[in-house]
């Protein structure tokens, strides 16, 4: 079980590797989990828009994309308290 | 009154007239509250906002756009799961429950 495992990974790791950069950044499919893994770190005034998806059919865990002015897309994690302080801050429309 | 009496002609039907009436307050209700989807990114998307009462089960996404050189205002957008997309008063405590509920769900 666990070789089968080892030996999944390995025949999916070249797929992500090729597809895009894994850390932090969603995975264009909606049928599935977007969010491989979260980043950390992200700046208030670095972020555009934030879009909330709750666990559903497709995924099951809360995922949170952040739109980078860059255009860049990050995943950040629901857990944590900055993300919640991040969407108040967004919501009361305070500057830059 | 048959489908052949009721298109006979080019002159529609009291009932028809009737009819377009009674959904036309609907269909701009619906267009008003909807986000545009042309010229998103260069204007604010939302015209008007809903404050209607939405329930956490219904939605599928929801997403905040924050103010800046586009649009002065943020904007709270919400999309349901049949698909249509509505954009919410964020003055509404409603709506930074449900918000707060979908971080900690």
């Amino acid at each position: 079980m666990v070789s089968a495992t080892r030996s999944l990974l390995c025949a999916a790791l070249p797929v992500l590797a090729t597809s895009r950069q894994a850390t932090g950044a969603p995975v264009a499919n909606e049928l599935r989990c977007q969010c491989l893994q979260t980043v950390a770190g992200i700046h208030f005034k670095n972020i555009q828009s934030l879009k909330v998806m709750p666990p559903g059919p497709h995924c099951t865990q809360t995922e949170v994309i952040a739109t980078l002015k860059n255009g860049r897309e990050a995943c950040l994690d629901p857990e944590a308290p900055m993300v919640q302080k991040i969407v108040q801050k967004m919501l009361k429309g305070v500057p830059k | 009154m048959s489908a052949a009496a009721v298109f006979r002609g080019l002159r529609p039907s009291p009932e028809l007239l009737l009819l377009g009436l009674l959904l036309l307050p609907a269909v701009v209700a619906v267009t008003r509250a909807s986000p545009e989807e042309s010229d998103g990114d260069l204007s604010c998307v939302c015209v008007k906002t809903s404050s209607s009462r939405i329930h956490l089960k219904r939605i599928t996404s929801l997403e905040v756009i924050k103010a800046g050189p586009h649009c002065a205002v943020p904007q709270l957008i919400a999309t349901l799961k049949n698909g249509s997309k509505i954009c919410l008063d964020r003055q509404v405590p409603l709506y930074k429950k449900i918000i707060k509920k979908l971080l900690e769900s």
